[in-house]
């Protein structure tokens, strides 16, 4: 089992899909399913649910939860801390000031919203990264800044819900993730973002290995502790915030993925890159096939169920894995 | 005797606070070096010169003859070995994924081996496949010291090896720590108790707020007037039958 847990991951990822493409509001059967795969004889409007409808949100909700669960590999590492995850370091709060500045001077257009949300988002990293390679910051600065520019982030966006009420629902919509709105394109971007951030972290992963002792033991061992922190950081946030931007705020995907994994496979980066990538896909695309079909009308934003389903099952893996932070 | 590590005219420690100002000093090669003096003399602070933690702002340090400030860091740990203090991990790597962090900076073909014969130094071949979430504070020590034997570099810092151990495991680690340094490894220590570091060590330094207050070998340094100097305690001669010399000891 532990040898083989990428690969139980991925057929359970690719059953899921199948699964998930085949429910939904419009009835359709797996035969006309695979049919449109196959090009047998179906309907242009099945083709194009199963095709721009489904397929696009399997893909992009996959794509989206191994970004979140390798942002969060990356910072618990870079951090030194368990409980960190991608949004740490104030990307989300960041992306989310983006958007609410957006919709408060009216250019949240289809090509505005992620803008602006990439903007904050990169703009918050941009910002924590030039405390990071200021000399001698160490983790607790760096996790202190994070939380204070949640914290002023958050109050601005909060300021301006004030002053723009109707607006609100928007926000919040957008602030409690959702792939309904997902295009091929983004799909494409996102899956080459986890791509690269994928092979970046399997390329860095005696790095991240070291980067969990000491400072003074990973130094004497060789690593260039400053710049392998700076690296990771940059990458991993820029891909968080590409995330974000795409799909709103989707938490406890990155806390939780790492750490089921970890307790099955131990804490060795080399082993635990591939099967936590999928497990934050498996796990994100679980969450968006409820979120579709959980309310007999409408449906629910993934934030949600990613933390009513994710929290549980996560406390109980940890209690009864007898997981330790030491 | 050569030496394993030369520091001349260190000035440097933290920003907005130099603790060193010119101190020089010389580490004998294949001693057993003793770093004592009172908390925030500067011991700890000195060892993260030598894994270039800090940098000085002047001076120079050299490491087995070649200028630190132009080793790479990669270079410096098949040279240098470092154990911190009450060092922690808090993930869950196992003792032997531990201890083969030890090859990062130069892996070879053999490496198994090097971190196979590290773990039997430090006697926790039966803890290989254990988590280190699970092990015991002397096990982490000693998972620990092995990982920086695992480097190969023949200078080896402890920060307090032997702080909130028992008297055996204390014991143990000394000797082990002995045992290298017969067999040529220069260790450099901290060592807040002084009846380890008569006990142990042949060389001993006294720091006291960031200046050298005595160095040399322990029999001659270390006597009443140093510690009164040093520590301003008051202190008298014991004999120690087992080791057969006298001991200074504090007057409690």
């Amino acid at each position: 089992m532990r040898r083989h847990l990428g690969w139980i991951i991925l057929v359970a990822t690719l059953t899921l899909a199948l699964v998930s493409l085949t429910i939904g509001s419009s009835r359709i059967g797996l035969s006309e399913t695979i049919g449109v795969f196959t090009g047998r004889n179906t309907s242009s409007a099945q083709r194009y649910i199963i095709l721009n409808l489904r397929l696009v949100r399997i893909i992009a909700s996959f794509a989206a939860g191994t970004i979140l669960a390798l942002g969060g590999v990356s910072y618990q590492a870079v951090l030194r801390n368990p409980m960190a995850d991608p949004f740490i370091l104030g990307v989300s709060s960041g992306a989310s000031f983006g958007v609410a500045l957006a919709i408060y001077f009216g250019v949240a257009t289809r090509f505005g919203l992620p803008l602006s949300a990439l903007l904050g988002a990169t703009g918050t990293t941009l910002f924590i990264l030039a405390l990071a390679s200021r000399k001698r910051s160490s983790n607790t600065v760096l996790l202190l800044s994070g939380v204070a520019a949640n914290y002023i982030l958050s109050a601005a966006m909060t300021l301006l819900l004030f002053l723009n009420r109707e607006q609100y629902q928007r926000i919040l919509a957008w602030s409690l993730g959702t792939f309904s709105t997902a295009t091929w394109n983004q799909v494409v971007i996102a899956l080459l973002v986890s791509l690269l951030l994928f092979l970046f972290l399997l390329r860095n992963h005696r790095n991240l290995d070291l980067l969990l002792l000491d400072e003074g033991s990973a130094r004497s061992s060789g690593l260039a502790v400053e710049s392998v922190r700076y690296r990771l950081l940059l990458i991993s946030s820029f891909a968080t915030a590409l995330c974000v931007s795409f799909f709103g705020v989707i938490g406890f995907i990155g806390l939780m993925a790492p750490h089921i994994t970890r307790l099955i496979l131990g804490a060795k980066h080399r082993r635990l890159i591939f099967p936590t990538a999928l497990l934050g896909g498996f796990l994100l695309l679980l969450s968006d096939t409820l979120a579709r079909v959980l309310l007999p009308s409408g449906e629910l934003p993934v934030g949600i169920i990613t933390s009513l389903l994710g929290v549980p099952l996560f406390l109980f893996l940890i209690l009864k894995g007898r997981y330790r932070f030491g | 005797m050569a030496d394993a590590i030369v520091i001349d005219a260190l000035t440097g420690g933290y920003e907005n606070n130099t603790l060193f100002r010119k101190i020089s000093l010389t580490f004998p090669k294949g001693a057993f070096i003793a770093l004592a003096g009172p908390n925030g003399s500067g011991k700890s602070s000195l060892l993260k010169f030598f894994y270039k933690q800090l940098k000085p702002e002047e001076g120079t340090i050299w490491v087995e003859k070649a200028d630190l400030a132009t080793l790479k860091q990669e270079v410096l740990a098949q040279n240098i070995g470092f154990v911190p203090q009450n060092g922690r991990l808090d993930f869950s790597f196992t003792v032997e994924e531990t201890v083969a962090m030890g090859r990062y900076a130069n892996p070879q073909k053999d490496d198994a081996k090097r971190i196979y014969q590290a773990m039997e130094t430090c006697s926790i071949l039966n803890l290989r496949n254990t988590p280190v979430t699970r092990i015991s504070g002397g096990e982490l020590q000693r998972t620990f010291l092995a990982r920086a034997l695992a480097q190969d570099g023949k200078i080896l810092l402890l920060d307090e090896p032997v702080n909130h151990l028992d008297i055996a495991h204390q014991r143990s680690v000394m000797h082990l720590l002995q045992g290298l340094v017969a067999k040529g490894y220069t260790v450099i220590a901290v060592l807040h108790d002084l009846l380890l570091a008569q006990a142990y060590s042949s060389w001993i330094i006294f720091l006291k707020e960031g200046a050298v207050a005595a160095d040399g070998p322990t029999d001659e340094v270390v006597n009443e007037e140093i510690l009164k100097s040093v520590y301003n305690v008051k202190s008298h001669r014991i004999y120690d039958p087992h080791l057969d010399k006298e001991l200074l000891i504090p007057a409690w």
